[in-house]
C-alpha cells in the first residue's frame, strides 16, 4: 500500500467514525420505554423482611405493594386498603381492600395474604415488633374486609403498617408469607406496579422489572412513597456499576438514565452538564454510623466503646468522604436533625474528640489487645472513606485494628455471624440510614437494646428499653419529648452505635427523566422519559 | 547498536528506581499512610507535589513508597520462581521417571491462566505483600522450569558434557562446571520478564481488590482508588500509572537488550 | 485424521487432570476449615457439616478428590455462596459476553499483528522494524487496566465515539454488540497483538533466508506474493503456536477489562467473587477457563496439519 492509499484510507475511516455515535431511530424508539438505572449495590436477597439492605427494599417498593403509605409529613394514607373504621372503643381495626387489586400471577389479593404477610413482618421489624405486642388477633370477614383486633387503642397502626423506611409491611401472597421469617423467600410474585423478570436477572450485572398490566394505581397525587403509584414506563432496567467514573461516564453518554448514589466527588462535572439533574431526593438526609459488636470482645466491654466515642471527630469522618461543605452536618444526636426530638443532651462523650483521652480511657478499660475487625464496604466512596478513618483511628488509640475489604452485599451476610471476630464475627461497621429512619423512637431500629433479637450489634439495655415503651405509652407530647430526651442521654452511655454526622444524599439523571419527586427512598414508578 | 542503548536506558531507569524505594524512608519525611481528611483531593502543589488523594493523603509520598512495593514483589518473585524453577527444570532434565510427572504438573499449572491462578490463591490466602509474592511465585514457576528443563537437556548432548560424564566426574561437579553457565545467561534473561510480569501481576491484584491491603500504598491499590476520581483529578491516576509504566518499560528495555547481548536466539517463555 | 483428533484429545485429559487437581488442592492451602472455605463466613454449623459430608473429608484424599472430580465431569461445580444459584448457572449467563470479547479481540490482534510482523520482517532495520519493536516494548509495558483507562477517556469520554460501558448481547443486533466491544477488545489485543508480531517477524526472517525463498526471488515472482504466499504459510506454525498460547494472557487480561467496561462476564462475576469470597465460582471459573484454553490448544495442532503439508500424522 502506496502512503497516500493509506492516508485516504485513514481520512475515510476518521470521517465514518463519528457516526459511530449515532443510533437508529428504532433503537431510540424501544430505549425510550425503558428507565435505566445505575443501581450502586447489588440485588443480593429478594426478601426485604429478611433484609433491610437498600437494593432489596428498592426491589421490593417495584414489586410489592403496601396496605398504608406515609406522606412526606409521615402522615399514613390507604394505599391497597380502601380505607378503615374503627370498631370496639378504637380496639378493632376494620381495613377493606380497593377492588380488583391483584398479585402478578393474577391472584387475587385476599385478607389472608394481608394478615400473613403482617405476620412475618411484626416477627422481624422493630416497629413491627411493637405492633404485633398490642395485637390480640386477626378475623377475615369477606375476600375485601379483614378486622385486626387489638389488646389496646393503638392509633399508630396505620403509620406502622405504611411506614416509609427501613423494613416495611410489604403484602406477599400467603404461601411466600407463611415462609419462616428468619429465612429467605424465593418467589418474587407481589402486588405492586412492576413485576421482577426473573429470567433476565443476572446476579451483580443487571435486575429487570416490566410493567404490571393488571395494577390499578390510586387516584391521589404522589406525595413521599403515598399516592398513585403509576407505572410510567414498560420496563425498568437497573446495571450494577460499582465503578463511579464508569457509572458517571455511562450517565453522561445517555447510556443510562438515573443514578440512585451518585459519588459527591463527581457531582460539580455532572452540575455543569445541562443534560444532567443533580438534586435532594430524599429531604430527610443521609445519617452514618459507626455500628459495634456489643456481644463479642473488644466492644463488648462498654469502657472500650466509650473510649472510642471519645476519639470520633465527627468533621474528620465527614472531611474525609466529601468536599463540599454545604453537603455535609455534624450532628451530636441519636435523632436526625430535623426531628422534633433532635437534643444535644448527653453528647459529651462525642464532643471530646481527643485521641489521648481516648488513649488513656482505653488504658482504663483494661482492653488488652484483643482484635476489632472492620467490615469495610469498599464500592461506596463515603462508607471506603469513613472505614480507612476508622481504621487509621483505632490504630492511633491504640488498638489491634484489622479492615477487610468487602462489597455491602457480603457485608450484609457477614454482619449476622455472632462469633468472636477471628472466627468469621465482626467488630464494627459503617452504615446509613436516612433522617426518616431515625426520626422518632418507634422507626429507628439501632436506638434498641433488646439483646439478640435485635439489629445487628446486639446491644442490651434494660433501660434503654424501658425508655422506649415510656415513649410509645405516653400520652402528651411533653411526656413524649422527655422520655425520647432521657432514651438518648443512656444510649449514649450504652452506645449502640457512634453517630458520625450527615449529609445531604443527592440523586442524577437526564434531563429528559419526568416526575422525579422526594421521596426518602428509592421509587421508580411515576418517573416517565419523553 | 540501538539495543545496547535501550539496555543502558532500561538499566539506568530501573537502578534510578530502585534507588527511590531504597531510600524512600531516609530523604522523605512523612507518613505514606498518614490521613488527612481537611486536605483531601488537592491538586499537585509544592506541598503536595502529586497532590492529595480522597483521605488527603500524600500522593507523593505513596507513589515513591508504592516502588517499594512493586520493586520488592518483581524482585522477590524473579528470584524465588528462578531458584526453585531452575532446582525443578534440572531435577526434571536429569530423571526421566520425575520427568513424566513434575512435566505434567507443569503443563496444568500454565494451563490456567496466570491471574486466575493468583486470585485463586489470594482468594484462600487473603491479601498481604507476603501472600501477593508467594501466589505470583507460583503462578511463574513453571515458564522457568521449562526454560531450565529444555536447555539442560540440550546441553547434555554436547560432546563435552557427554565427555565428562564418560569418565565418571561426579554429578554435583558437572552441573557446577558444565551446566550452570549455560544456564546462567538466559536465566537471566527470563528473570527479567518474570520481574515484569510479577509487577504486573501485582498491580493488576491489588487494582480488581485481590492483592495487598488497601491500606497499604502499592501502585495496583492507588490506581483503585484513582479509578473513581479521575475525572476530577487525572493526576491521580496518572502519576501511579506513570511510574508503573516507566518501571515496565525499564525492566523490559533491560530484558531486550541482555537477551541480544547474551542469548540471541531464546525467545521469552509466556 | 480423526484418530488424531481423538488421539490428541486424549493427550489433554492429564493436563487437565492436573488441572483440576490444582484447584482441588488450593482449597487444602488455607489454613482454616475447607468445609468452611466453601461455605462461606456466614455459614450455619448444618450447612458446614453438610458441605463436609459433601466432600468426604473424612475420607482419604484420593478419594475425596475422586468424589469432587466425578461431581465436576457430571456439570456440578457447586453452589455459590454468595447468591445460591448453581456455579454452573451463574458461569453459563455470561459466558456469551466474555467469549465475544475474545473473539474479537483474538481477530483484532492477527488483524495487527500479523500484517506488522511480516512488513518488519520485509524491510529488516527500516524505520516499520523499529516501530514494531517500540510497539511491542510499549505493548508489554502497559498493563491492560491503565490502557483500557485512557482509551474509554480518548475514544468514549472525550470524543463520543464509542460507548463507555455495557454489553449488548448478539441477538441485541450485530452493531450494538460490536461498538460496545471495540474498546475493551483494542484494549486486550495491545499486548497480543504486540506477541503475535514479534513472533511473526521472527519466524519470517528465519523463512526468508532460506532457499527456496531466494530461488523464487531469482525467478522474479512479485514481492508481495513471496511474503505472503510462500514465506507467511511455512512461518505460519509458530504464529499460529503463538496465537494458541497467548490465550492465556488474553483470558488473564479479559478478568481486569471486564471490569474497567462493565461488562457483564466471567471476569466480572470473578472479581466480584473474590469480594464474596465466594470460592466455589472462583474454582469454577478457573476450571472453565483453562479447559477453554486446553481445547484452543489442541484445536491450534489440529490447524497445524491444514497449514502445513509436511506435517502429517
Amino acid at each position: 500500500m502506496k502512503r497516500r492509499d493509506f492516508l485516504q484510507g485513514a481520512s475515510i475511516a476518521a470521517g465514518t467514525l463519528p457516526f459511530l455515535g449515532g443510533e437508529t431511530l428504532a433503537q431510540k424508539a424501544t430505549a425510550a420505554k425503558t428507565l435505566k438505572v445505575i443501581h450502586t449495590g447489588n440485588l443480593a436477597s429478594l426478601d426485604p423482611i429478611w433484609t433491610t439492605a437498600p437494593p432489596t427494599k428498592d426491589y421490593a417498593y417495584l414489586v410489592f405493594d403496601q396496605l398504608f403509605a406515609v406522606d412526606s409529613k409521615y402522615v399514613p394514607h390507604p394505599q391497597m386498603a380502601e380505607g378503615f373504621t374503627l370498631e370496639d372503643d378504637g380496639k378493632t381495626y376494620v381495613i377493606t381492600l380497593r377492588e380488583g387489586l391483584k398479585f402478578h400471577d393474577n391472584a387475587p389479593v385476599l385478607p389472608a395474604d394481608c394478615i400473613a404477610s403482617i405476620q412475618r413482618w411484626g416477627a422481624r421489624d422493630g416497629f413491627g415488633q411493637l405492633t404485633m405486642k398490642v395485637v390480640d388477633g386477626f378475623e377475615t370477614v369477606n375476600d375485601r374486609t379483614f378486622k385486626i383486633k387489638l389488646k389496646k387503642p393503638f392509633a399508630m397502626l396505620p403509620a406502622a403498617l405504611g411506614k416509609s423506611n427501613s423494613s416495611q409491611c410489604f403484602i406477599m401472597p400467603e404461601r411466600m408469607a407463611k415462609v419462616d421469617p428468619m429465612k429467605q423467600v424465593t418467589e418474587t410474585i407481589g402486588s405492586g406496579p412492576f413485576r421482577f423478570v426473573k429470567e433476565e436477572f443476572v446476579s451483580g450485572a443487571k435486575a429487570v422489572w416490566a410493567k404490571f398490566d393488571g395494577y390499578i394505581p390510586r387516584k391521589e397525587p404522589v406525595d413521599s412513597i403515598a399516592g398513585g403509584r403509576i407505572p410510567a414506563v414498560d420496563r425498568v432496567e437497573w446495571a450494577f456499576i460499582s465503578d463511579s467514573s464508569t457509572a458517571m461516564a455511562a450517565l453522561v453518554a445517555g447510556e443510562q438514565d438515573y443514578w440512585d448514589a451518585p459519588s459527591p466527588d463527581l457531582v460539580p462535572i455532572m452540575k455543569a452538564d445541562p443534560n444532567i439533574v443533580v438534586q435532594a431526593r430524599n429531604l430527610t438526609g443521609s445519617y452514618y454510623m459507626l455500628q459495634l459488636n456489643h456481644t463479642q470482645a473488644p466492644f463488648n466491654n462498654p469502657k472500650v466503646r466509650q473510649a472510642l466515642a471519645m476519639a470520633v471527630d465527627q468533621e474528620n469522618f465527614l472531611k474525609s468522604a466529601v468536599s463540599d461543605p454545604t453537603l455535609m452536618k455534624p450532628v451530636y444526636s441519636y435523632y436526625g436533625a430535623d426531628s422534633p426530638y433532635y437534643t444535644e443532651d448527653g453528647a459529651d462523650v462525642l464532643k471530646t474528640k481527643s485521641i489521648d483521652k481516648a488513649k488513656a480511657a482505653l488504658k482504663e478499660a483494661g482492653y488488652n489487645g484483643e482484635k476489632a475487625v472492620i467490615l469495610g464496604v469498599m464500592e461506596n466512596p463515603i462508607s471506603a472513606a469513613m472505614c480507612q478513618v476508622t481504621e487509621d483511628l483505632l490504630r492511633r488509640i491504640g488498638m489491634n485494628v484489622e479492615l477487610v475489604a468487602m462489597d455491602f452485599a457480603t457485608m450484609a451476610q457477614r454482619r449476622t455471624s455472632k462469633e468472636p471476630s477471628d472466627k468469621g464475627g465482626w467488630s464494627c461497621f459503617i452504615t446509613s440510614w436516612t433522617g426518616s429512619d431515625i426520626v422518632n423512637p418507634a422507626v429507628h431500629q439501632m436506638l434498641r437494646a433488646a439483646g439478640t433479637s435485635g439489629w445487628f450489634g446486639w446491644p442490651t439495655d434494660p433501660e434503654m428499653e424501658k425508655l422506649r415503651d415510656q415513649w410509645i405509652e405516653a400520652t402528651t407530647e411533653a411526656d413524649q419529648k422527655k422520655a425520647a430526651i432521657a432514651l438518648q442521654v443512656q444510649s449514649f452511655k450504652t452506645l449502640p452505635y457512634i453517630p458520625l454526622g450527615s449529609f445531604v444524599q443527592l440523586v442524577a439523571y437526564r434531563k429528559n427523566l419526568t416526575g422525579v419527586w422526594p421521596c426518602p427512598v428509592q421509587a421508580y414508578w411515576n418517573i416517565g422519559k419523553s | 547498536m540501538r539495543k545496547r542503548l535501550s539496555m543502558w536506558i532500561g538499566g539506568g531507569l530501573l537502578v534510578v528506581m530502585i534507588l527511590i524505594a531504597l531510600l524512600a524512608p531516609f530523604i522523605l519525611t512523612g507518613d505514606p499512610r498518614a490521613l488527612s481528611p481537611g486536605s483531601r483531593l488537592q491538586p499537585p502543589s509544592a506541598l503536595h507535589w502529586f497532590g492529595t488523594d480522597q483521605l488527603g493523603r500524600d500522593l507523593f509520598l505513596r507513589v515513591l513508597y508504592g516502588a517499594r512495593i512493586s520493586l520488592f514483589v518483581g524482585f522477590s518473585v524473579a528470584l524465588l520462581s528462578s531458584i526453585i524453577g531452575t532446582a525443578i527444570g534440572m531435577v526434571s532434565a536429569a530423571s526421566r521417571r520425575a520427568d513424566m510427572v513434575v512435566m505434567r504438573v507443569m503443563d496444568g499449572v500454565m494451563s490456567i491462566p496466570a491471574i486466575l491462578l493468583a486470585i485463586a490463591l489470594m482468594a484462600v490466602t487473603g491479601g498481604s505483600v507476603l501472600n501477593v509474592i508467594v501466589a505470583v511465585t507460583l503462578v511463574e514457576i513453571p515458564r522457568v522450569a521449562r526454560l531450565i528443563r529444555g536447555i539442560v537437556l540440550s546441553l547434555r548432548e554436547q560432546t563435552y558434557v557427554e565427555a565428562a560424564i564418560s569418565v565418571g566426574t561426579p554429578p554435583g561437579m558437572i552441573v557446577i562446571r558444565h551446566l550452570l553457565p549455560g544456564i546462567v545467561a538466559p536465566l537471566i534473561v527470563q528473570a527479567t520478564f518474570v520481574w515484569a510480569t510479577a509487577m504486573i501481576l501485582e498491580a493488576a491484584l491489588s487494582f480488581i481488590g485481590a492483592g495487598t491491603p488497601p491500606t497499604i500504598p502499592s501502585w495496583g491499590n492507588i490506581l483503585a482508588d484513582a479509578r473513581a476520581l479521575w475525572q476530577i483529578r487525572p493526576t491521580m491516576i496518572f502519576f501511579p500509572a506513570a511510574f508503573l509504566f516507566v518501571t515496565l518499560l525499564s525492566v523490559n528495555m533491560l530484558g531486550d537488550g541482555l537477551r541480544d547481548l547474551l542469548d540471541p536466539r531464546q525467545a521469552p517463555e509466556i | 485424521m480423526l484418530g488424531y483428533i481423538v488421539r490428541r484429545l486424549l493427550m489433554a485429559v492429564p493436563v487437565m487432570g492436573v488441572v483440576a487437581l490444582v484447584v482441588f488442592s488450593l482449597l487444602y492451602l488455607t489454613p482454616g476449615d475447607p468445609a468452611q472455605v466453601l461455605a462461606g463466613d456466614t455459614a450455619t454449623p448444618e450447612q458446614i457439616a453438610k458441605i463436609r459430608t459433601t466432600l468426604g473429608l473424612d475420607q482419604p484424599p484420593i478419594q475425596r478428590f475422586g468424589g469432587w472430580l466425578w461431581h465436576i465431569v457430571k456439570g456440578d461445580l457447586g453452589t455459590s455462596i454468595f447468591s445460591g444459584e448453581a456455579v454452573t448457572h451463574m458461569i453459563g449467563q455470561r459466558l456469551e459476553a466474555t467469549f465475544s470479547l475474545l473473539l474479537l479481540a483474538v481477530v483484532f490482534s492477527i488483524a495487527i499483528g500479523v500484517p506488522f510482523g511480516v512488513a518488519a520482517a520485509a524491510r529488516r532495520g527500516s524505520w516499520i522494524d523499529g516501530a514494531l519493536t517500540t510497539y511491542s516494548t510499549l505493548g508489554f509495558s502497559l498493563p491492560a487496566f491503565i490502557a483500557g483507562y485512557a482509551l474509554a477517556f480518548l475514544f468514549a469520554t472525550t470524543l463520543k465515539w464509542l460507548p463507555v460501558q455495557g454489553f449488548v448481547p448478539l441477538d441485541g443486533g450485530v452493531w450494538p454488540w460490536l461498538r460496545n466491544l471495540i474498546l475493551p477488545a483494542v484494549t486486550l489485543s495491545l499486548v497480543y497483538s504486540a506477541i503475535i508480531g514479534r513472533v511473526t517477524r521472527a519466524s519470517m526472517l528465519e523463512v526468508l533466508s532460506e532457499d527456496y525463498i531466494r530461488t523464487a526471488r531469482a525467478k522474479g515472482v512479485a514481492p508481495w506474493r513471496i511474503l505472503f504466499r510462500h514465506a507467511l504459510q511455512n512461518a505460519a506454525v509458530p504464529v499460529i503456536t503463538i496465537i494458541g498460547i497467548g490465550i492465556a494472557t488474553l483470558i488473564g487480561s479479559a478478568v481486569i477489562t471486564e471490569n474497567v467496561f462493565a461488562i457483564p462476564g466471567v471476569g466480572r462475576l470473578t472479581v466480584d467473587a473474590i469480594l464474596h469470597r465466594d470460592y466455589p465460582i472462583i474454582q469454577g471459573v478457573v476450571l472453565m477457563l483453562s479447559a477453554a484454553y486446553v481445547l484452543v490448544n489442541v484445536a491450534v495442532d489440529l490447524c497445524y496439519t491444514l497449514l502445513d503439508p509436511r506435517i502429517r500424522y
